[in-house]
């Protein structure tokens, strides 16, 4: 085949897109946008539900109530620092998302720009789950002495130490391995094949 | 911009380009892959919509979505799983079968272009799409010279994958 068949072949009215799978294709994409929109308000959904519920029941804990001991800052912080902790965590999720989103904007960079963000993207993704994974961390290292605090205080008795000590670090291994996974099998990866093209992109012929 | 106007211009960018897209699945993918892919391009054609402020043309600016979209594509695991089960229970399709509405000849052009690196796919496909060095330059942010260069040797580079697949056929 040379110059001339490659150039009629290419141009030719058969290499187009056959217009049923295109419509096909853009029916697919309305359904899975409309998906995509409904699974993140959800997950958003059922992420601030599992925080308002532990926030209120760490509340209920460490708010004063009538008749009985009062919220001091020097008996209570840790409990103050545990209920803080996942709406940071919370917050930096959704800055996340909303960083994503706006990553869509860039479609009319130029390729070698789209890298370089995509990388630097990456990038603010992995330091986000270490961020997160630390402050996993950080609840499972405090949680002995929110119990302390709040039994000290007379706020809570033996009933919290099965969810303290069970439930909890149950909950926060699961999220760790999974942040770890995602770290692994997909931010890695994808910083891999991004590092791949940008020197591909960089290769001087 | 509003919906209805994102719906509008989508719609005629499809109508006039789509045959583009199919181009760019085609140079980056096969079977269930290339099914995938087309559909991030229209994704990524949709959502690029509203940032199109007209300084390029339609066709351009489409290149660009479409080519970014192509080359930073990662293969999704449920295209994956679903190929391995595949694998596993089905023949395997002859490497060079063409898709329907998809001639000999293209089949093989298409094949001898998967064969490149990803990049070198890209110049090639927007090269015979009858895009200029400057107007790929400025797709890729690369020099205009710099895109001479890596074509004049990707033709060849081309022409010989297609002397090569011509021989093994006779």
């Amino acid at each position: 085949m040379n110059s001339a068949d490659l150039e009629r072949a290419w141009r030719s009215p058969r290499n187009s897109a056959d217009p049923a799978a295109l419509a096909t294709a853009r029916d697919q994409l309305f359904a899975d946008l409309k998906k995509r929109r409904r699974a993140r308000r959800l997950f958003l959904a059922l992420v601030l539900g599992a925080l308002t519920l532990l926030s209120v029941r760490v509340a209920l804990a460490t708010l004063p109530r009538a008749g009985g001991p009062t919220i001091a800052p020097e008996r209570d912080w840790a409990s103050l620092v545990f209920l803080a902790l996942p709406w940071i965590g919370f917050i930096m999720l959704t800055r996340q998302m909303l960083r994503h989103e706006r990553g869509h904007q860039r479609a009319g960079e130029a390729i070698g720009d789209t890298v370089r963000a995509l990388l630097d993207e990456n990038a603010t993704a992995r330091a986000g789950l270490r961020v997160t994974a630390g402050l996993h961390g950080v609840t499972l290292l405090l949680l002995p002495l929110v119990v302390a605090q709040l039994r000290a205080t007379g706020k809570a008795g033996d009933e919290i130490l099965w969810p303290a000590f069970l439930g909890w670090p149950l909950i926060a291994s699961t999220i760790l391995a999974t942040l770890w996974w995602q770290d692994r099998h997909r931010l890695l990866p994808r910083r891999r094949q991004l590092e791949a093209l940008r020197r591909e992109l960089e290769r001087a012929d | 911009m509003s919906p209805a106007a994102q719906h509008a211009l989508f719609a005629a960018w499809l109508r006039d380009h789509a045959g583009l897209l199919h181009r760019v699945a085609n140079a980056f993918a096969t079977g269930a892959d290339r099914d995938d892919l087309m559909q991030e391009l229209l994704l990524a054609l949709w959502r690029a919509v509203p940032a199109f402020a007209g300084a390029s043309k339609p066709s351009t600016f489409i290149h660009r979505v479409a080519h970014n979209t192509a080359l930073t594509w990662r293969r999704g695991a449920a295209t994956y799983r679903r190929q391995l089960d595949r694998f596993a229970t089905e023949p395997l399709p002859a490497p060079d079968s063409p898709r329907p509405g998809e001639d000999e000849a293209l089949a093989a052009i298409y094949a001898a272009i998967r064969q490149l690196p990803a990049v070198d796919r890209s110049l090639l496909v927007l090269h015979l799409d009858g895009l200029g060095y400057a107007a790929i330059a400025e797709i890729h942010g690369l020099s205009e010279n710099h895109v001479g260069v890596r074509l004049t040797r990707l033709r060849q580079r081309l022409t010989q994958l297609l002397q090569e697949t011509t021989d093994e056929l006779r």
